[in-house]
């Protein structure tokens, strides 16, 4: 099967048309000879037959008188026939009458059973059987048997015959076919060229075959393709050449985009490091200035005590006074430089967030508050359970809280804190009864340094609302105060939920009060 | 103090000095005290031999020309000043600072408080200890 | 039948003795050749004309066949039936006769009417005469005696080793307008010739 499969064109057309012929040559042949064999067999039995007949004929007169030796003599002269191997006459009553052998048979051998009239090949023989009739009366019986060997000769001959036409015949269907498959295969290898050539890239290449038929139409059909093929390629070429230039020219601006970035990430870092450094500046300044600004108000402080002491009889009224202006002024800048510290550690410097529960938290504050007995602080409902950064949200209500116990004018100080969920929002409010704020001032008390009461009555730094303010505003939220001088004041401020990034409150409430 | 040595004092802030002469004084510390301003004049003094040397000394750290980190390294290494106590009184809480006197050897570690009587009350804190504490001799 | 019949007699040809007297088997052969002789011999047309008339087989004088034809009596010969006839002695014939000239004309015209005509052994004196009497008329003579076929007879059986042969006169059968089939002819152990200056005389 595979030596099929390499078998070139050529040698595929005429190895179907010598198939071809072979297998008709043989056919023919097969049939011719079985036609022949048929034929022979029965010209064979007619031959016999007749001889019969003949022989029958001449024996009625022997058998009838009894004339062996006649009916002998009639029968020798089958010798004439050599394929007759023996001949019988049997008489009506069954016994043998007369014979015949071939010189060359064995003369013990039985004669057959006889039979009907008729004739039966078998065991290499024909043997025929013919009554003996004289007058409408069978007398007796002949039997005739001959040899096959003439119809073997025959068939010999034939066969030989067939197979020598059949070489012959062969070999001219081999130098025709070997001629005429050029008509098909001519065409096929050219093609098949053809479709190697433009393989390479010869789109020029085209197939030359003139016939009418399919391989013609082929051909035509080949040759189209080769001409598309040929336009299809200029055109993409013209096409990828199009691509690669505006490739390019993108692939150009994205270098240029990318050396930009780079540039950019370059600045960015950069500007990281710088802001770090800045940073840690700040930091450091900060320090100093905590550190070094507050030195000489130390000794200022200890050098007032020692005067305040050692010259207590020395100093009047006045001078005691301006002596305690004096220690008051220094604590005042004491806490300028520590609320200045503060409110620019709000923002710069990031704690971790943690969960923290308000509810605790403020609870704490209060204490550490200590409000005077006639100042009541209580929270109104639950506060909720926030993540933020500790230390700004206790500045948040530590600031509000002390700003509302500070400045109560009432006997009865209440003080209110209190919480609710709005879009998404925790609204806390932290209401007094103190003194109020006048709706002019509302904006104002959250700027720094800025104070309602002189300092002198009310010691404050003026950072604490501003820090608030930062610091609401850095978890995205917003403070405001609703107030009637006389009556009290309300601070309100939002978180947002979010920021804050607590989902369900009371999961959370399980986690913080377990800590 | 149990001996009358002198107790060295290095600080350079004049107020400072002061507080600390004057609460001595008001619990009644009857040691000599001497006063250098920066760690240079107090390696001076202590390697001057008509000098006596301090039974303790009380040093601040932020001096100029050499700070108190700088003199305590020396004054360790120097085999016969490194056997006076040092007791650092300074107002600088840093950690860092800590961290260095503490591995330079120092006896104490005190932060100045802002108010007197309590400074007082500090330096009262340290003459106890050390009026009980005992030194070895030859110092 | 005829097979077992002719199978019997050759038979018991060789043992039994030929003096048997209701049918010897020689008798009973010759019997069977007779009849067989019939199919080998055709008679002139004007014999044969009516294809109903059966065939005549003469027995004259003595017959020693005995009822050897008995088995025969049943076939068909050419498609005609086989009727025996046994006739007296000639000189009985012509005594019986008398002077009647017709009477002897009308025997006569029987044997003549024969197709085959067995002259017996006990005719012998008359046997020129008898044959001179229907020598013309188709009749196929047939004997066994001496010199029959000089005589002008046509068949001559003769019994030689214990098989019957017979001899043929071809110039008598041919006088007789009998054609006689070569094949028989063949068979005969000696055909005979009259040479043609010889005429029998009746």
């Amino acid at each position: 099967m595979s030596k099929l499969r390499t078998m070139t064109i050529r040698h595929k057309l005429i190895s179907i048309i010598m198939l071809t012929c072979i297998a008709a040559l043989l056919l023919v042949g097969a049939a011719f000879i079985v036609w022949q064999w048929t034929n022979l067999r029965l010209a064979m039995v007619k031959s016999l037959s007749i001889h019969a007949e003949i022989i029958a004929e001449n024996c009625k007169a022997a058998l009838a008188f009894e004339d062996v030796k006649d009916a002998e003599e009639t029968l020798k002269a089958l010798h004439v026939e050599p394929s007759i191997v023996f001949a019988c006459i049997r008489s009506s009553s069954g016994k043998d009458f007369a014979h015949y052998y071939r010189y060359d048979v064995d003369k013990s051998i039985h004669p057959p059973e006889f039979q009907q009239e008729g004739y039966v090949f078998g065991d290499g023989y024909l043997t025929v059987f013919k009554d003996i009739v004289l007058d409408g009366e069978v007398i007796g019986a002949l039997c005739l048997r001959s040899d096959l060997y003439p119809l073997y000769v025959r068939l010999k001959l034939s066969t030989g015959i067939i197979i020598a036409v059949l070489l012959l015949a062969s070999l001219v269907a081999y130098f025709v076919s070997s001629r005429l498959q050029k008509v098909i295969s001519g065409p096929i290898l050219r093609l098949a060229e053809g479709a190697a050539r433009i393989g390479e890239g010869k789109l020029n290449h085209r197939v030359k075959i003139r016939s009418k038929d399919e391989l013609g139409h082929l051909a035509q059909s080949f040759n189209d393709m080769a001409g598309k093929l040929k336009e299809s390629y200029a055109s993409l070429e013209k096409k990828v050449q199009e691509r690669t230039s505006e490739l390019s020219s993108a692939n150009e601006k994205l270098e240029v985009e990318i050396v930009e970035r780079k540039q950019a990430e370059e600045r960015q870092a950069q500007l990281l490091e710088e802001i770090e450094s800045i940073n840690q500046e700040l930091k450091d300044f900060a320090y100093i200035i905590s550190h070094d600004l507050k030195a000489p108000l130390r000794g200022i402080k200890t050098l007032v005590d020692w005067i305040t002491t050692d010259y207590a009889d020395k100093l009047d009224e006045e001078g005691g006074e301006q002596m305690n202006l004096l220690s008051g002024r220094v604590d005042r800048m004491h806490n300028l430089i520590d609320g200045v510290l503060e409110y620019s550690r709000v923002g710069r410097v990031k704690e971790k967030m943690v969960q923290i529960n308000l509810d605790e938290l403020v609870r704490e504050i209060i204490d550490s508050i200590a409000p005077r007995e006639n100042i009541e602080i209580t929270v109104e409902n639950e506060l909720p359970v926030v993540v933020c950064e500790q230390t700004r949200i206790i500045q948040v209500f530590q600031n509000l809280l002390s700003n509302a116990v500070k400045y109560m004018d009432k006997p009865q100080g209440q003080v209110r804190i209190g919480c609710v969920e709005e879009d998404g929002f925790w609204k806390f409010s932290v209401a007094d009864n103190g003194p109020g704020i006048e709706e002019k001032y509302f904006e104002k008390i959250f700027q720094m340094f800025q104070t309602l009461s002189p300092r002198d009555e009310f010691e404050s730094t003026g950072v604490g609302l501003s820090m608030v303010k930062k610091i609401v505003e850095l978890y995205g939220g917003k403070i405001w105060v609703e107030s009637e001088p006389g009556k009290g004041s309300t601070f309100f401020f939002t978180l947002s939920k979010q920021e804050m990034g607590v989902k369900d409150a009371k999961y959370e409430a399980n986690i913080v009060s377990r800590r | 103090m149990r001996n009358m040595k002198p107790i060295l004092l290095v600080e350079d802030d004049k107020v400072d000095a002061m507080t600390v002469k004057r609460a001595l004084k008001d619990i009644k510390v009857m040691n000599g005290l001497t006063h250098t301003v920066n760690g240079e004049e107090a390696l001076e003094y202590l390697r001057g031999e008509s000098n006596k040397k301090p039974c303790i000394i009380l040093l601040d750290l932020n001096m100029p020309k050499m700070n108190g980190v700088e003199f305590l390294k020396i004054v360790k290494e120097d085999e016969e000043l490194k056997k006076i106590p040092v007791v650092v009184l300074t107002t600088s809480k840093d950690e860092q600072d800590k961290i260095e006197s503490f591995k330079l050897s120092v006896a104490g570690y005190i932060v100045k408080p802002a108010d007197y009587k309590k400074f007082v009350e500090a330096v009262r804190t340290i003459e106890l200890y050390w009026t009980l504490s005992e030194l070895p001799d030859g110092g | 039948m005829v097979v077992l019949a002719l199978a019997l007699t050759v038979a018991l040809i060789a043992p039994q003795a030929l003096a048997d007297s209701s049918s010897s088997r020689e008798y009973q052969i010759k019997a069977a050749f007779l009849y067989n002789f019939i199919k080998f011999v055709d008679w002139p047309e004007e014999k044969m004309a009516d294809s109903n008339e059966p065939i005549i087989i003469g027995i004259i004088g003595k017959s020693p066949f005995g009822n050897a034809f008995e088995p025969l009596k049943a076939k068909k010969i050419k498609g005609r039936s086989v009727v025996v006839k046994r006739f007296k002695g000639f000189e009985k014939l012509k005594k019986s006769s008398g002077k009647n000239e017709t009477e002897l004309g009308r025997k006569i015209e029987a044997l003549r009417k024969c197709h085959l005509l067995f002259i017996c052994s006990s005719e012998k004196k008359n046997l020129k005469e008898i044959i001179n009497s229907v020598k013309d008329h188709s009749v196929l003579t047939i004997d066994g005696m001496e010199g029959f076929l000089e005589a002008g007879g046509i068949i001559k059986f003769l019994v030689e080793e214990k098989k019957i042969h017979f001899e043929i006169n071809v110039t008598a059968s041919k006088r007789a307008k009998l054609k006689i089939r070569s094949q028989l002819l063949r068979l005969a152990k000696k055909v005979v010739k009259e040479k043609p200056s010889k005429e029998a005389k009746s």
